[in-house]
């Protein structure tokens, strides 16, 4: 979200705001996933492959990296609307990533070392709930910040 | 018509309700009510029997001025939430007023709440701060809702500091429900709190009914000292916003 004002007057044109902020949450997760991925490529090639249940560790990266995509997104438009400035992004997100984190690595950790524990299963609900919750939020609320 | 404002027209019938409610609060009864139950309850709550726990003993007090804290805090937030959705459907920059000043005064709580629960871990769970999947919530949450207030400085324009503040606002009130009331229910083993983590809630076996009589006044009374605050806020804004036009 941080356009310049010349290219949102022509998104403001062409789009519903519906239509931009998911478009956002679409892109911005696809990239985190895909680099995601990537270093994880490159960490197997060069360091080994300690983890144990792969599959999980992949729901991990899917689902964290959707979730920060969604919310970075969602922060980024707000903060966009203090005149692009970069240290409001960083308070306005921190609290918001921190307990996702928090979660996420809880499940990594239980992936990479093969634990199976009925944990997993509601650390998979709170992360997908979190993801569904933050994205209707932001479909629902996006519109007021666009309208300006 | 967007979303919110359908909510806002059809699902809440009680937005109404509150703007009656504050013409109706205007009388000084509730305020001498809020007094006389706060002062009931920390009279009360030192001198009423209590059940005698083992660990807890007699801190088990703790109960009268930790929790209603917390009631009061979310109370009032869920009423920063209502006029929130209500500037956004409206454009009133008065409800933005309101839900700002709400949140002041619930962060005063919330803090106040933080400091009576480390005193209290600190007897009952030997440290004042654990590594608590809810004390980590709340402290995330009351971040969230500092960065609320730091948001509010950053934006010079009155219109657009209303709106931005209102949307910042309804995420914040959801990611601080999910913080403090759903993930610590969530997780499984690793909290200590009553009604979190496997544990039993507290009013299934430790409350009785001399605790309760204590414990309800209490919440009541500290909302509506709260909502007395914030009442005094508001007004102190209208004198100055007068001296600053006028």
């Amino acid at each position: 979200m941080q356009e310049n004002e010349e290219r949102q007057l022509y998104y403001y044109q062409i789009a519903s705001p519906q239509g931009i902020i998911l478009s956002k949450i679409i892109y911005n997760s696809l990239i985190m996933f895909v680099l995601t991925i990537l270093a994880l490529l490159v960490y197997i090639t060069f360091l080994g492959n300690p983890i144990v249940n792969f599959n999980l560790f992949l729901l991990t990266v899917f689902l964290g990296s959707t979730g920060l995509g969604i919310i970075l997104s969602m922060v980024s438009a707000i903060a966009s609307k203090t005149g692009n400035n970069p240290t409001i992004m960083a308070i306005l997100s921190f609290p918001i990533i921190l307990p996702f984190l928090d979660t996420l690595i809880g499940l990594s950790l239980n992936a990479i070392n093969g634990i199976t524990s009925p944990q997993n299963l509601k650390f998979i609900i709170v992360l997908g709930s979190m993801n569904a919750i933050v994205a209707a939020l932001s479909y629902i609320l996006f519109p007021y910040l666009w309208r300006d | 018509m967007p979303l919110l404002q359908r909510l806002a027209t059809f699902y809440f019938p009680t937005f109404g309700a509150i703007n009656l409610g504050y013409q109706f609060m205007k009388g000084i009864w509730w305020k001498a009510l809020g007094i006389i139950l706060v002062l009931y309850a920390i009279v009360g709550g030192l001198l009423m029997p209590v059940p005698a726990m083992p660990i807890l003993n007699e801190t088990i007090r703790n109960t009268y001025y930790h929790i209603p804290m917390w009631f009061a805090m979310m109370i009032l937030m869920t009423a920063s939430l209502v006029t929130s959705i209500q500037y956004l459907s409206s454009g009133n920059l008065q409800k933005d007023n309101i839900a700002s000043e709400a949140i002041n005064v619930s962060l005063l709580m919330g803090f106040l709440g933080l400091f009576t629960g480390m005193l209290w871990a600190n007897f009952t769970w030997g440290s004042p701060w654990t590594n608590d999947v809810k004390l980590n919530g709340t402290a995330v949450a009351i971040l969230i809702y500092v960065a609320y207030i730091i948001l509010r400085g950053s934006l010079q324009d009155e219109h657009r500091r209303a709106k931005v503040s209102a949307v910042y606002n309804i995420f914040a009130y959801v990611m601080m429900m999910l913080f403090i009331n759903v993930i610590p229910r969530m997780s499984g083993t690793d909290s200590l709190h009553p009604g979190n983590g496997g544990n039993p809630a507290f009013g299934e076996y430790d409350m009785n009914n001399s605790m309760r009589m204590v414990f309800y006044p209490a919440i009541i009374g500290w909302t509506l000292v709260g909502t007395w605050m914030l009442s005094l806020k508001l007004r102190i804004n209208k004198i100055e916003n007068k001296l600053l036009y006028d």
